[in-house]
C-alpha cells in the first residue's frame, strides 16, 4: 500500500510523482521519456555534523568520531562477496555517492539496463558489511583524501572560516574527520551508525530520467527491506549567536592568495523558513556584490578583487545558516571595509530595486534552466525532501520575495558585527 | 533529433540541431586556428576582453545587467589546445521563447547580443585598439590566474607533466601564455591580433533548441566574411623519449603529486587507446583503482587519461611520501598485466558496457550535443553515436594487449613535501 501524490511544476508539463512507501522510504520520480538517461539517488539523512544521537529507549546519547558518515559511505560499497562497484560494471552504469554536512547519497547515471542498476543501488545499500580488516584497509585510503583536501586551498578557507564563525556546533569539523578520528572507527560504530542512520523513515529515493514510475515501485516493492521508526533523537551543543573569531589566516603555498567574508545568520527551522532566508540572503548580496553592482566593477576597476570573486549559495542546517562572499585578493581587508561600507549604507537607505527585480528574472531563468537536465531534476528531487519542502516550491517561493522583504531581511539578519574574514596566503 | 548543417561561406559552418525536449536555446562559436604558442597570451586576453565588455555593453556590470534582463542568460567561453589546434570558443544560452513571460523573442536577442561582443568590440577612440581599461582589467586577471596555477595541486602537477613529456612541442606551452608574454603586451597589440583571428579562423556555429531557429542563418550569414582554409593538425603524436625523464619539486605540502606520462610507439585507433586506458585506470573497476587503490590501500585517487591527439595517456595519483616508489611500481605493474593479457575477460566485457552507456547518454544535454557534433569535424567522418559503439564493440582482447605494448613510460612528475628542518 503506497501514499502517493503527483506535485505538478508551477510552469511547463512537468510533474513528479511522490511516494511514500510501506517501509517508511520517501520515493520521488518524474518521468522524462525523451531523454535517453536515468538518473538515482539513494539518500540518508545522515551527515557529518550528526555526531550525538541515540534510538527510542536507550538512556544515553552516543558520541561517534568525526568523519564517520563519510567513512560509513566509503564503506558500503564493499558486500560480503563482492564490491558495487563490480556489480554496476556489469550493467555499465556510471556510480558513485558523497557525504556532506547533513547527508550521504549514493548514486548512478545510465543509458541502458537501469532496472538491475537500480536493484544493485537498493541492494548494496541495506547490506552493510563490515570487518576490522576492510576498516583498517579504507583508513589507509580516506587518510590520502584528508590530506589532499589539506592541500587544497578552497577547502582550507572554508574550514577556517566555518571554525571562525562556531564555537561549538560540528559544522566545523572537516566531512571526512582527521586521520587520528577516523582511527578510532571499528567495525562496531560502523554498524551502530548505519543500523541508527540508514533506516527507511530517515531516507529518500529520487529517480529521474527515462524510466517508468510503475516499474522504480516495482522495484522497490521487492527489494526495500521493511523496517520500524526507531525514533532517532540527535541533540547539537549549545552554540552562541555571535561568532568566535572574526579573521582566520592561513599559510599554504599559493600563488594568489585567496579569501571569503562569511556572515553568521540565526538558523532557522528546516524546510520553508530556512529556503526563504536562503533565498532573501544570496539575492540581497548578489544585490549589492554580483557582477552586476557598481561595487562589483569598483572592486575589479581598482584591483581589489578579479574575476574570481563572486557571492556564495548560503549555507544552512540544523542549528547553523550562513553566507559568504570571497574569491582572490591581495587585500582583504580593504574588500571588507567596503563591502562594509556598502552594507550599511544599504541598511540605512535601501538598494537598487531594480536590479533585485533582474535577479529573480534571472532566478526564474536558472530554475528552466536546469529542468533541461536529468541530473539537476533528480538532485532536486533529493535536495527538496532533504531540506523539507516539496518538489519545485523554490519557484513557488521565489514568485512571492518582495524587495521590500530582502531589504528587512538586510536590516534585520545581516549583522556587521558576525562576520569572519578568512584567508590564506603564501 | 533533426541536424542540418550549412556552409555559410567559405571557412564558416552553421550546424542547427533541434531537439524538442530542450527548454533552451544554446549557441556556440567555436574558432579553430593553427596553434602558434608565441600568440597565445594575445589570444587569451582577446578572449577575456571580448567576454567581459563590448561597445554597447561598455563594462562588466552593463554586460551582466543586459544578461539578468534576459532571464538570466549566460555568455561563456573557453580556450585550450588540442593536437596542433587552437580553439576560442564562445558560447551563450537563454530560456526557450516559449517559457519568456512577456513573449521576448530570447533567441534573437542573445544571437544579437553574442555578435556584439564578437565583432563589436570596446575600442578607444582611434578605433585601433581595446580600451585601456579593460586590457588592463583582464592582464591582471590573466597575471593572477598565472600566478595562481600553484593553487590547484593537481592541476599544478598535470601541467608540470606535459611540460616534460612534451617538451619542445606545442602540447607543453599552457594556452594563455606565459606572465613575460603578457607583460609586453599592448591593448593595440591584443586588439590586431584578434583582428587577424576573426580574419583567418575556421569557424563552426552551432545552435541546439527545441525550436527551428531560421532567424540564425541571417543573423550569421554576414557575421563573418569568407577566409581561406587553414591546415589544422588535430592528431599530433608525440615521439617517446629513448629514456624515461623523472624530474623531482618540493612544496609545502601535505600530499605528493606522482604523475606518469606513457606513450606509444604506434598508431593505435582511437577506440583501441581509449579502451586501454579505461582499463587501466578509467573507471571503478579498472585494474589502478581495484588494485592500487583497493587492495594495496595506498591513496584516494589513481587513475588514468587517454591524450588522443598526442597517443599518450596519462596517469595521477595523490599519495604519501614514504609510498611514492611503491605506488610507481605498482601502477607499471598494472600496465604489465595489460601487457601480457593477464586480465579478466570481464574487464574488456566492463570497459565497452561502460563506454556504450555513457556514448548513449550523449544528446541529453545541449552541451553534449555540441561536442560530439564538433568531435565529428574534428574525427573527419559522419559516424554516428551507434556506429562510433560498433567500432568499439569490434576492440578484441588482442587489440588491448598490442597497444598497450606500444606504450612506453616517457616522463615522471613529482611534487613531494620540503624536507623539514
Amino acid at each position: 500500500m503506497r501514499d502517493s501524490e503527483i506535485i505538478k511544476a508551477p510552469y511547463g508539463e512537468q510533474s513528479c510523482l511522490r511516494v511514500k512507501h510501506q517501509t517508511g522510504l520517501n520515493i520521488d520520480i518524474m518521468e522524462m521519456p525523451d531523454y535517453h538517461s536515468a538518473y538515482a539517488l539513494f539518500g540518508t539523512k545522515y551527515g557529518s555534523v550528526n555526531t550525538r544521537f541515540k534510538l527510542k529507549g536507550e538512556k544515553e546519547f552516543a558520541q561517534v568520531p568525526e568523519g564517520i558518515a563519510h567513512f560509513l559511505e566509503h564503506k558500503l560499497f564493499e558486500n560480503e562477496d563482492c564490491g558495487a562497484f563490480e556489480r554496476y560494471a556489469k550493467t555499465g552504469a556510471i556510480a558513485n555517492a558523497y557525504t556532506s554536512f547533513d547527508r550521504t547519497a549514493y548514486l548512478f547515471m545510465c543509458s541502458e539496463n537501469f532496472k538491475p542498476s537500480l536493484e544493485i543501488l537498493l541492494d548494496f545499500v541495506q547490506h552493510p558489511y563490515f570487518t576490522q580488516e576492510t576498516v583498517a584497509k579504507e583508513q589507509g585510503i580516506i587518510a590520502q583524501e584528508i590530506k589532499m583536501n589539506q592541500d587544497e586551498p578552497n577547502w582550507k578557507l572554508f574550514f577556517n572560516a566555518l571554525k571562525g564563525m562556531y564555537h561549538n556546533h560540528p559544522v566545523r569539523i572537516d566531512i571526512a574527520g582527521t586521520v587520528e578520528s577516523i582511527a578510532k572507527i571499528d567495525a562496531d560504530l560502523l554498524y551502530r551508525c548505519y543500523r541508527t542512520f540508514y533506516n527507511l523513515h530517515n531516507m529518500t529515493l529520487a529517480v529521474a530520467g527515462n524510466i517508468k514510475a510503475e516499474e522504480v515501485l516495482e522495484i522497490c516493492d521487492r527489494l526495500l527491506i521493511p523496517c520500524e521508526n526507531q525514533g532517532l533523537e540527535e541533540v547539537f551543543p549549545e552554540e552562541p549567536d555571535n561568532i568566535k573569531c572574526s579573521e582566520m589566516e592561513d599559510i599554504a603555498p599559493v600563488g594568489m592568495p585567496l579569501f571569503s567574508l562569511d556572515f553568521k545568520l540565526k538558523p532557522k527551522k528546516t524546510g520553508i523558513e530556512l529556503l526563504r532566508a536562503e533565498m532573501l540572503a544570496e539575492m540581497t548580496l548578489q544585490t549589492l556584490f554580483g557582477s552586476s553592482s557598481k561595487c562589483y566593477q569598483e572592486m575589479l576597476e581598482q584591483k581589489l578583487i578579479n574575476f574570481e570573486f563572486g557571492v556564495d549559495m548560503p549555507f544552512g542546517g540544523n542549528g547553523h545558516f550562513s553566507i559568504g562572499l570571497g574569491g582572490e585578493s591581495r587585500k582583504p581587508r580593504e574588500v571588507r571595509e567596503k563591502i562594509f561600507d556598502v552594507l550599511e549604507h544599504a541598511k540605512s537607505n535601501g538598494f537598487d530595486r531594480e536590479a533585485f527585480e533582474r535577479l529573480k528574472k534571472a532566478r526564474y531563468g536558472s530554475a528552466i534552466r536546469s529542468m533541461n537536465s536529468v541530473e539537476s531534476n533528480a538532485s532536486m528531487l533529493l535536495d527538496s525532501y532533504m531540506s523539507g519542502i516539496k518538489p519545485f516550491e523554490s519557484v513557488s517561493v521565489l514568485a512571492e520575495l518582495s524587495y521590500e522583504e530582502a531589504l528587512q531581511f538586510l536590516r534585520d539578519e545581516i549583522s556587521l558585527d558576525n562576520v569572519v574574514l578568512s584567508f590564506v596566503h603564501a | 533529433m533533426k541536424e542540418i548543417t550549412k556552409d555559410l561561406c567559405e571557412g564558416v559552418q552553421l550546424t542547427c540541431i533541434t531537439e524538442p525536449k530542450f527548454k533552451t536555446s544554446d549557441i556556440a562559436v567555436v574558432m579553430l586556428m593553427p596553434a602558434e604558442p608565441e600568440h597565445y597570451a594575445k589570444w587569451s586576453l582577446a578572449h577575456s576582453i571580448l567576454l567581459n565588455s563590448c561597445k554597447k555593453y561598455p563594462s562588466v556590470a552593463e554586460m551582466s545587467k543586459k544578461l539578468q534582463e534576459l532571464y538570466g542568460s549566460h555568455i561563456n567561453g573557453s580556450i585550450f589546445v588540442s593536437g596542433d589546434v587552437f580553439h576560442m570558443n564562445f558560447t551563450i544560452s537563454a530560456i526557450a521563447d516559449s517559457y519568456a513571460l512577456n513573449g521576448e523573442k530570447l533567441r534573437q536577442e542573445v544571437t544579437e547580443f553574442l555578435l556584439e561582443c564578437l565583432l563589436h568590440p570596446l575600442l578607444n577612440s582611434d578605433n585601433n585598439a581595446f580600451t585601456e581599461q579593460a586590457f588592463q582589467t583582464e592582464l591582471q586577471d590573466l597575471l593572477d590566474m598565472i600566478g595562481g596555477e600553484i593553487n590547484d595541486k593537481r592541476s599544478y602537477a598535470s601541467k608540470r607533466l606535459k611540460e616534460i613529456a612534451f617538451a619542445g612541442d606545442i602540447a607543453s606551452y599552457t594556452c594563455y601564455g606565459t606572465k613575460e608574454e603578457a607583460l609586453a603586451l599592448t591593448p593595440e597589440i591584443v586588439y590586431q591580433a584578434y583582428l587577424e583571428f576573426l580574419e583567418k579562423a575556421k569557424i563552426l556555429i552551432y545552435y541546439v533548441g527545441s525550436e527551428n531557429a531560421l532567424e540564425l542563418e541571417n543573423l550569421f550569414q554576414n557575421a563573418f566574411k569568407p577566409r581561406k582554409l587553414q591546415d589544422l593538425g588535430f592528431y599530433a603524436p608525440s615521439a617517446c623519449k629513448s629514456e624515461p625523464v623523472v624530474v623531482r619539486e618540493s612544496m609545502n605540502v601535505n600530499q605528493c603529486q606522482l604523475m606518469l606520462a606513457l606513450k606509444s610507439n604506434q598508431n593505435p585507433t582511437a577506440e583501441q587507446l581509449h579502451m586501454t586506458s579505461l582499463m587501466l585506470g578509467g573507471a571503478p573497476f579498472s585494474l589502478l583503482f581495484s588494485n592500487v587503490r583497493e587492495k594495496l590501500s595506498l591513496c584516494y585517487y589513481c587513475s588514468s587519461k587517454n591524450i588522443r591527439p598526442k597517443n599518450s595517456i596519462v596517469i595521477s595519483s595523490g599519495v604519501s611520501a614514504e609510498n611514492l616508489e611503491k605506488t610507481q611500481k605498482a601502477i607499471l605493474e598494472q600496465l604489465e598485466l595489460l601487457q601480457k593479457g593477464e586480465f579478466d575477460d570481464m574487464l574488456l566485457i566492463n570497459a565497452k558496457r561502460y563506454i556504450i552507456n555513457a556514448l548513449r547518454l550523449t544528446g541529453d544535454t545541449p552541451s553534449s550535443c555540441v561536442a560530439e557534433a564538433l568531435e565529428r569535424f574534428i574525427r573527419e567522418d559522419h559516424a554516428s553515436v551507434e556506429e562510433r559503439i560498433a567500432l568499439f564493440e569490434q576492440v578484441t582482447k588482442e587489440d588491448i594487449i598490442a597497444t598497450a605494448n606500444t606504450l612506453q613510460l616517457d616522463s615522471v612528475y613529482i611534487l613531494e613535501q620540503e624536507a623539514t628542518a
